[in-house]
């Protein structure tokens, strides 16, 4: 699984990605060249068990057929524009898939479909982010 | 220098899995403290529903997480069972940085 978010502005190419393999390798990278920041890179190797609940995550969020069941709501999700891009791939038991759309911006009036990724990314965000602050003591911003 | 520093952190911290969706944060806490002190607890909410999401990661003071694990792992919270391990890896790739070159001195 990989999560990319991003965007091009005053500050350079500002972005927070992460992946996951199946081998439990936990990749994130975070660039921000606000105030001169350099870019940030952590890997860890996480067990099983926690591999697991992301792909339950994944899993009970449905998001694998979302594609294949609603392909004319995908279709109109937003596309990346200025504020930015947001990137969502996965591979699981046999399938894959990958969304790419804007940021998400108010959730009042959001397409049905683009909610259930909406809270996966925030599920899958937390769980990234708990497990980057125990073992690295960092806390990514989150300004999505 | 850094390297030794950052596999310290983390070495601590469990991963309890299966847990009962309505499970209270003071619940879980008062099973697990059973074991030593508890240092931090990420007990994640599924943002949806506000229920609890169904795992935690919970990082030990001293060295109790390999208690909490053994007697734990398998257990059931409010008739559910739940999975106890540790969250990281302990046998990582270690890239072995410190390569001397070799330096042939000719005596």
């Amino acid at each position: 699984m990989r999560y990319y978010v991003g965007h091009k502005g005053k500050y350079g190419h500002e972005f927070l990605e992460f992946e996951v393999n199946s081998e439990g390798r936990l990749r994130y990278a975070n660039n921000s060249n606000y105030k001169s920041e350099t870019m940030i890179r952590k890997e860890v190797y996480l067990t099983e068990v926690v591999v697991e609940v992301l792909q339950n995550i994944i899993k009970d969020s449905d998001v694998m057929d979302l594609e294949k069941e609603h392909p004319d709501a995908v279709k109109d999700w937003p596309a990346p524009d200025r504020n930015g891009k947001q990137e969502l791939e996965i591979i699981l038991g046999g399938q894959d898939t990958k969304f790419t759309t804007s940021k998400f911006s108010s959730l009042v009036g959001m397409d049905e479909h683009l909610t259930t990724l909406y809270y996966l990314v925030q599920d899958i965000k937390s769980l990234i982010f708990s497990l980057l602050n125990l073992k690295f003591r960092i806390n990514p911003i989150n300004a999505n | 220098m850094e390297e030794a520093k950052e596999t310290k952190l983390g070495e601590n911290v469990i991963c309890v899995s299966g847990i009962y969706e309505e499970l209270q944060e003071e619940d879980l806490l008062d099973i697990f403290t059973e074991f030593g002190p508890i240092k931090t607890l990420h007990f994640n909410i599924d943002k949806r529903t506000g229920y609890a999401k169904g795992y935690a990661f919970i990082e030990y003071e001293k060295q109790n997480a390999q208690k909490a694990i053994d007697r734990m792992n398998g257990e059931e919270i409010a008739g559910q069972k739940i999975k106890v391990d540790w969250a990281f890896k302990k046998d990582k790739k270690k890239k072995h940085r410190r390569r001397r070159s070799r330096s042939r001195s000719r005596s």
